[in-house]
């Protein structure tokens, strides 16, 4: 049976979308001042057939907004893919990510299994890193480490095909990929896993013939390929009033799809090796069905495309203490209403800290509104909304601290091996109320690096900021060698209203050049006198073979 | 080899250039043209084509001025070895330098491993690497290197016998006296 185009595959977004009204229901001791009471039923129906998006956003104590719009359903058409390149394709994706958000997201999600939060403001670890706890990058496993902040991965799977024609289909999905969004591409790697790849004597069989695995680096920037995401995923619905530039232009975003380009194909791989639902709809394993294979027996029969995909951003302080409220228009750059999509699920949530009080929220109906003011959590139902201006929460004055800006500069932009670079950090008050206890540093760079001297202060102090004060420092640092240096975070820290706040700038990288002419006198200086004999050599036997050439011609 | 060299710093793959941004710092100036020789000494040619044309250009272009086959394959064989002659010098400057392997340092903001996994010796090394490592470990069996050291010495005999055999071809063409 075919559903057409209405089908949808969200597991991710479902988890997302369910566990906030979840959570909310299960905060039995708050008030809850809008009750959630929605057919949960109803609700996952919908998703799994017609598809969702959701915009949530997380401000934190700081006032930094964490902000994410995810969608779930079928892609447009701007891919085809129908084309033959899809072929025994199970699935193939694009993620793009600038600046720190890995390094935020793997670090929160290492606080969320130890109890932390998804929610938590700037890391705990970060913050002792730079104020005189362990030094260094030693801290844990930390994938970000070697990840690095700035990358965007074309990734595509083949199944029980053979290599050529694979490789021809990669070739050909590159080529679609090109022409549709100007993609470039570095070929990084490929593998292709069949029962060869397995030593007879592991007695491993392998539960297909064969798995291509595509691996090519998109050479694009940030800005075009979380474009070309949205334009795979559809920017209908919620996603309409989303400006990319607000998210490209942030000091970090990332964004990413999976797309299965024929979900019956997927699915009936899953079925035949891994067992699952029978054509009558029963499990053919003996074992007793999970949750999962419960959820997956209650899907209608699909075929086609599917893709889940999010775009996302953390950025500098948006809330201080002269506001009052915060809206999700603002957050990701609307101009006009936020509209919900015309079939499937919308979902618009928000996140503000705990210690904020929440005096209101707008739009505000009863069972389409729900509100848990343990955690902050609002979460709206912007089907039922369809068009609003904004999805807003409102608040006093004073909830959030006030606009603390910290920057760093180098002077000069650049250096050459031998030289130096002064270093000036200046965090101002912007605000329109004093902060207390401040103290800002940025320790890490002699610890990182043997090679480098650093002269003067690094961090500075005071005990009251008032608005429009600055406090600031200046260090210089010697470099020997050429490379690119980075600098890690500067960190702050300050109290207002009895409160501590931390935030953070990111680590900043200083490139030091060496040009070619250096690299060859120093090469020739250091390896004296035999690198002078050897030059003096070679250039007279060029010009001896350049005569005796010139010679014959003549 | 001046020819080779210019080739070599010209044609960097853009990896390489990653890779000397984050390590540089710590392992000094001679990084750069230690991994410009790797590049134009260690050549994967089914990955490298670029970097075997201009090894094919240079030694054309020195076997035409030789004019003999016999001083072509000279010709040839010392650019080769003045490349192996710099290669070594690098590798020697830098570990005069002295640096500590246990501080290594983050990967500079704006690039990624993925800049690194795109160097064309890389890949080659990870093609070769990943096979026999699932094959170690799947068998329980040690880990054997024999293949990765026999295409490594490939990958280093390719570009001496591209020059030599360009530079007889150039020697071949080049218009006789009369």
């Amino acid at each position: 049976m075919k559903i057409a185009t209405k089908h949808a595959l969200a597991l991710s977004l479902l988890v997302f979308l369910m566990v906030v009204p979840a959570a909310v229901a299960a905060g039995g001791q708050s008030d809850v001042g809008i009750r959630a009471t929605g057919e949960m039923d109803e609700l996952v129906g919908t998703i799994l057939t017609e598809g969702a998006d959701a915009l949530f956003a997380n401000i934190d104590e700081a006032g930094q907004p964490l902000v994410i719009y995810g969608r779930a359903g079928v892609p447009t058409s701007v891919i085809d893919f129908s084309d033959p390149a899809f072929d025994n394709c199970i699935a193939f994706g694009v993620v793009s990510a600038r600046g720190e958000i890995v390094k935020i997201l793997a670090e929160q999600l290492g606080a969320a299994s130890q109890g932390g939060g998804m929610l938590a403001p700037v890391p705990d670890s970060l913050v002792a890193q730079q104020f005189g706890g362990d030094q260094g990058f030693s801290e844990g496993p930390d994938l970000s480490f070697l990840l690095g902040d700035e990358f965007s991965i074309l990734a595509a799977l083949y199944l029980n095909v053979d290599s050529a024609t694979a490789q021809q289909r990669m070739s050909a999905l590159m080529s679609q990929m090109t022409s549709v969004f100007n993609y470039q591409f570095a070929y990084i790697y490929s593998i292709r896993i069949d029962q060869s790849t397995i030593p007879p004597d592991a007695n491993i069989t392998l539960p297909f013939d064969s798995l291509d695995v595509f691996l090519y680096q998109v050479l694009n920037p940030f800005s075009e390929t979380a474009q070309s995401i949205l334009d795979v995923l559809g920017q209908d619905g919620l996603g309409s009033s989303v400006d990319v530039s607000k998210f490209s232009e942030a000091r970090s975003a990332a964004a990413g799809f999976l797309a299965v380009p024929d979900l019956a194909y997927l699915v009936d791989f899953v079925n035949s090796t891994f067992g699952g639902m029978a054509a009558n709809g029963g499990f053919t394993t003996a074992s007793a069905p999970d949750t999962a294979s419960l959820l997956m027996q209650q899907l209608p029969p699909l075929e086609g495309p599917v893709a889940i995909g999010a775009i996302g951003y953390y950025d500098d302080q948006v809330l201080s203490s002269s506001d009052t409220s915060v809206g999700m228009a603002s957050l990701i750059g609307a101009t006009g209403s936020l509209t919900a999509r015309p079939e499937g699920l919308s979902v618009v949530m928000m996140h503000v800290p705990e210690s904020v009080n929440i005096s209101s929220v707008l739009p505000q109906e009863e069972n389409y509104t729900y509100f848990d003011n343990t955690t902050n959590i609002v979460v709206w139902n912007a089907t039922h909304y369809g068009s609003v201006p904004d999805y807003k929460i409102y608040f006093g004055s004073t909830e959030f601290p006030p606009l603390i800006t910290i920057e760093r500069t180098f002077s000069p932009e650049t250096t050459t091996p031998g030289g130096e670079v002064q270093v000036t950090v200046t965090v101002t008050n912007d605000g329109d109320q004093p902060v207390t206890d401040v103290a800002v540093s940025d320790w890490g760079i002699q610890d990182t690096y043997d090679t480098i001297t650093v002269t003067g202060t690094r961090n500075a102090t005071a005990a009251t900021l008032n608005p429009g004060e600055s406090v600031s420092y200046t260090y210089t640092v010697h470099f020997v060698n050429e490379g690119t240096y980075a600098f890690p975070p500067v960190v702050l820290q300050y109290e207002y209203a009895g409160r501590a706040y931390s935030k953070h700038i990111p680590e900043e990288g200083y490139t030091v050049t060496n040009p070619p002419a250096n690299v060859l006198s120093q090469a020739i200086s250091d390896g004296m006198p035999y690198t002078g004999a050897a030059v003096g050599l070679v250039a007279l036997g060029a010009i001896v073979q350049i005569a005796k050439f010139a010679g014959r011609r003549d | 080899m001046a020819i080779v060299l210019a080739l070599g710093w010209v044609l960097f793959p853009p990896g390489y250039e990653a890779l000397i941004q984050w390590l540089a710092p710590e392992l000094g100036n001679y990084v750069r043209p230690t991994l410009i020789m790797v590049n134009l000494m260690i050549v994967d040619p089914t990955k490298n084509p670029v970097i075997l044309a201009a090894w094919g250009a240079a030694g054309f272009i020195g076997g035409v001025f030789a004019g003999t086959k016999k001083g072509a394959f000279v010709v040839g064989l010392v650019t080769w070895l003045s490349c192996l002659g710099i290669l070594a010098f690098s590798v020697y400057q830098m570990m005069q330098t002295g640096f500590s392997t246990g501080s290594m340092p983050p990967m500079p903001p704006g690039s990624s491993i993925l800049d690194i996994l795109s160097i064309p010796l890389v890949q080659s090394m990870i093609s070769q690497l990943l096979p026999m490592l699932l094959s170690s470990a799947s068998s329980g069996g040690s880990f054997d290197p024999t293949s990765l050291i026999m295409s490594l010495a490939i990958y280093v005999i390719v570009p001496l016998v591209t020059v030599i055999v360009a530079g007889m071809v150039g020697a071949t063409i080049r218009p006789k006296e009369e």
